[in-house]
């Protein structure tokens, strides 16, 4: 009979458990854990319904009318960031939930009328596009082929979908990743939540030369990191194109509070882009499971690790091993000896550290085992 | 607006009404959330 995990947020399968834990995690195991972030979403956003009137009934009638739309509405992983920040002293907008309604409506071609606050000039309704707003309130109307913005004094009648552009209008862009649709979220203003800057608003071109770098990223991932491969289709969200650094280094990042969302600088390299989306991705596993269940034990003690000079908190430490595991397996997939040799020392060292320091609770003691059983069965 | 009483997981979050959530249900997440380690990551984590 299947047994469980039961951690402070909810359960997981032990097999689902322990696949993630050997380095990968099948769909399955995405599809739990996305649908434990969508719940977690649900909760956080009606927390902030208990504080504003904005779009609130509207947000109810669009779920009982497109559920499914108004799931990957929800879903969309600047979502949660911009929830946390209503609650964690950062920016405190929560009439945001006026523009969350109006677009699954938008989406859904479902009949509402509904006010919209601009925020820094911008109407940014999630997943669907951004409006330069010409006055701090927008009226969205929203019909089977309609979707009308109106303002004192002007409106502009966008494509039914929102999906190009218009004048003031910057449809969302998305690529299609071997049949999974994913958001190059390059509008979103939560998407700062990631540690680097994003770069700005794609045009068509910039939009061209991303699909095709994401497209030759893939089939790379396919090649040298294939266990990933059915996680990243069933988990991967959005991809945000950060600014790129002066120095001429490749960025990359993720946040616990934006499941789903890789951040990567521009590069002519997709084997590199192959490697950070694989480390990233890591991280956005590692951070779902975390909302879920406990594995550290010890959050305040810091552990010296072999990527970086200063001592890192416990779950940095298990964060970084989780990503360099299996950034080793691709580095030992691809060939390159010095560099699967290099991310393996720094994995090994890492877990042995965190597993003899009682700095794990039972259940991420049984991680880490796995983690370690995973490199120990390679040559 | 009639509340549902106590959902007690995610599971049912998810089968709850947006309108319908319990604040019993959705502040120990609140204060989950909150409360999370490490929330930004690079490369060089």
């Amino acid at each position: 009979m299947a047994t469980t995990l039961a951690g402070a947020l909810g359960t997981l399968p032990d097999g689902v458990f322990d696949r993630l834990a050997d380095g990968y995690g099948d769909g399955e195991a995405l599809d739990l854990l996305a649908a434990a972030e969508l719940a977690v979403n649900r909760a956080l956003v009606s927390e902030i319904l208990a504080e504003t009137a904005a779009g609130g009934e509207l947000l109810a009638e669009v779920e009982r009318e497109a559920p499914e739309t108004f799931d990957a509405v929800l879903s969309h992983p600047f979502v949660r960031a911009w929830a946390v920040s209503c609650f964690d002293g950062g920016k405190a907008e929560p009439d945001r939930t006026a523009a969350i309604a109006a677009a699954v409506a938008v989406r859904a071609g479902i009949v509402a009328d509904v006010q919209v606050h601009a925020h820094d000039g911008l109407v940014h309704l999630p997943t669907v596009g951004v409006f330069e707003a010409p006055a701090p309130q927008v009226r969205v109307t929203v019909g089977p082929s309609l979707f009308v913005l109106r303002w004192p004094g002007g409106r502009a009648e966008l494509p039914a979908t929102g999906g190009r552009d218009g004048p003031g209008w910057h449809a969302a862009r998305w690529v299609t990743l071997d049949g999974v649709r994913v958001q190059l979220e390059d509008a979103d203003p939560y998407r700062e939540h990631l540690t680097y800057a994003p770069a700005g608003r794609l045009d068509a071109a910039a939009h061209e030369d991303w699909a095709a770098l994401l497209a030759q990223a893939w089939q790379h991932i396919a090649d040298d990191a294939p266990g990933q491969l059915d996680g990243l289709r069933h988990g991967l969200r959005a991809i945000v194109p950060l600014a790129e650094d002066p120095a001429g280094g490749l960025r990359s990042a993720s946040s616990r509070h934006a499941f789903g969302a890789l951040g990567l600088s521009r590069t002519g390299d997709p084997a590199a882009a192959a490697v950070l989306l694989v480390h990233e991705f890591q991280h956005t596993k590692l951070s779902a499971l975390l909302d879920l269940i406990d594995l550290v034990a010890t959050p305040a003690a810091r552990l010296p690790v072999g990527w970086r000079a200063d001592p890192r908190p416990v779950e940095a430490v298990l964060q970084g091993a989780y990503a360099h595991l299996a950034v080793a397996d691709l580095w030992r997939r691809r060939g390159d000896e010095a560099r699967y040799r290099r991310h393996r020392a720094w994995t090994t060292e890492a877990v042995g550290a965190l597993l003899t320091g009682g700095h794990l609770t039972e259940a991420g003691v049984r991680f880490a085992e796995h983690m370690a059983a995973t490199v120990r069965s390679w040559p | 607006m009639q509340k549902t009483p106590k959902p007690q997981s995610l599971d049912e979050i998810r089968r709850t009404p947006i309108d319908r959530i319990a604040p019993v249900a959705s502040a120990p997440i609140l204060r989950r959330v909150l409360r999370s380690g490490v929330t930004r990551f690079t490369a060089a984590i």
